[in-house]
């Protein structure tokens, strides 16, 4: 398993929309590996998504557990949102637009559908701060960045708050 | 070099945010942060710029006191060390909450809270307010966003919410927000 170099804002990657995973992927194993190896090695980082790294496969990887110790580790291909509730406003920052963050309202509650990594499809709901990384992630499949949903008056330029990387 | 916060005031109408910034651009300024609303029809704006020399500076002062008299933009100046500040508006180590309140409008409410948090040494990083409902029987809500340490017990804040809540008759809401480094 490799750490990937993290694609920065405005590499054109991260505008585009991503293309479907389809079996088999010979790859695929061997990536999901680098890329949660990649996710760990950001300090604080909960979610990443595949062209983060360079990569336009719809793939993503979030472990929101450092928030919700309830959670874990989830490897979601195609992930896609089929119904949304509520609303909820977080502060979201973004390993590819470093140093920048602004509040975001998101769904409170989704249900999304997903392939997991041995081929078989999944569905379920998620709420609060794992519904809000997931909509985010999955954005980034769609080439669409967080600066984009920007509702609020408030876009808050300053460095965020760096914590010790995880290992 | 020189750098300055400055701030304008005035009744709203299209072209003063183009009438501030040409004066700045043409004077070779740079605009490092900028902020602006409107209340009631009056236009506010803040922004920090770095001014290249002495003459800038001087060219800025004289053009905005010909936009006070054509536009009616009242203006004022303070000057800031050419070196950036380190203080951040939400500075390490602290965490951010969002009180929402929300009620009859009457005297008292952006006081009330906010008096509560300046006794807990609570700073306030945002506030906006906004009136509804009918002239009759006027809504007032207000959002804040406060910074508060990360070793500060937010429940702390109870007991004086309650009694806001009481003496106001207001909703009064806090809860974390939530930062997501994804």
């Amino acid at each position: 398993m490799a750490v990937l170099p993290i694609r920065l804002f405005p590499d054109p990657i991260l505008r585009k929309q991503c293309r479907l995973i389809r079996w088999p992927d010979p790859e695929l194993e061997k990536f999901i590996g680098d890329l949660e190896e990649t996710l760990y090695a950001q300090p604080g980082g909960i979610g990443i998504a595949a062209p983060q790294v360079g990569v336009g496969k719809r793939l993503i990887l979030l472990d929101v557990s450092p928030k919700d110790p309830t959670k874990q580790l989830e490897i979601m291909i195609n992930p896609f949102i089929r119904r949304t509730e509520g609303e909820i406003l977080s502060r979201e920052g973004c390993m590819s637009i470093p140093d920048y963050t602004a509040n975001v309202k998101r769904f409170q509650r989704i249900f999304l559908e997903w392939t997991d990594k041995k081929g078989k499809a999944r569905q379920r709901m998620a709420s609060g701060i794992e519904a809000v990384c997931l909509q985010h992630e999955i954005d980034h499949l769609n080439g669409v960045l967080f600066i984009d949903r920007v509702v609020s008056l408030k876009t808050d330029v300053f460095p965020r708050k760096r914590r010790t990387p995880r290992s | 070099m020189k750098r300055a916060a400055l701030t304008f005031i005035g009744k709203d109408r299209p072209g003063i945010i183009a009438a501030v910034t040409r004066v700045l651009f043409e004077s070779g300024c740079n605009v490092e942060d900028t902020t602006m609303t409107i209340l009631e029809g009056e236009f506010a704006m803040i922004l920090i710029a770095l001014l290249p020399s002495e003459r800038a500076r001087r060219k800025l002062k004289i053009e905005y006191d010909r936009l006070k008299k054509r536009w009616g933009l009242h203006h004022f100046w303070k000057e800031l060390p050419v070196q950036k500040g380190k203080d951040l508006k939400h500075p390490r180590g602290t965490k951010t909450y969002i009180l929402s309140i929300i009620g009859k409008d009457r005297t008292g409410i952006v006081y009330g809270a906010s008096r509560i948090l300046a006794q807990f040494g609570l700073n306030i990083t945002d506030l906006n307010c906004k009136i509804s409902g009918s002239p009759a029987r006027p809504l007032f809500a207000m959002i804040l966003e406060v910074d508060a340490p990360n070793r500060f017990n937010i429940k702390r804040l109870d007991p004086s919410l309650k009694r806001l809540r009481k003496n106001l008759g207001v909703d009064v809401q806090i809860r974390p927000l939530e930062h997501l480094s994804l």
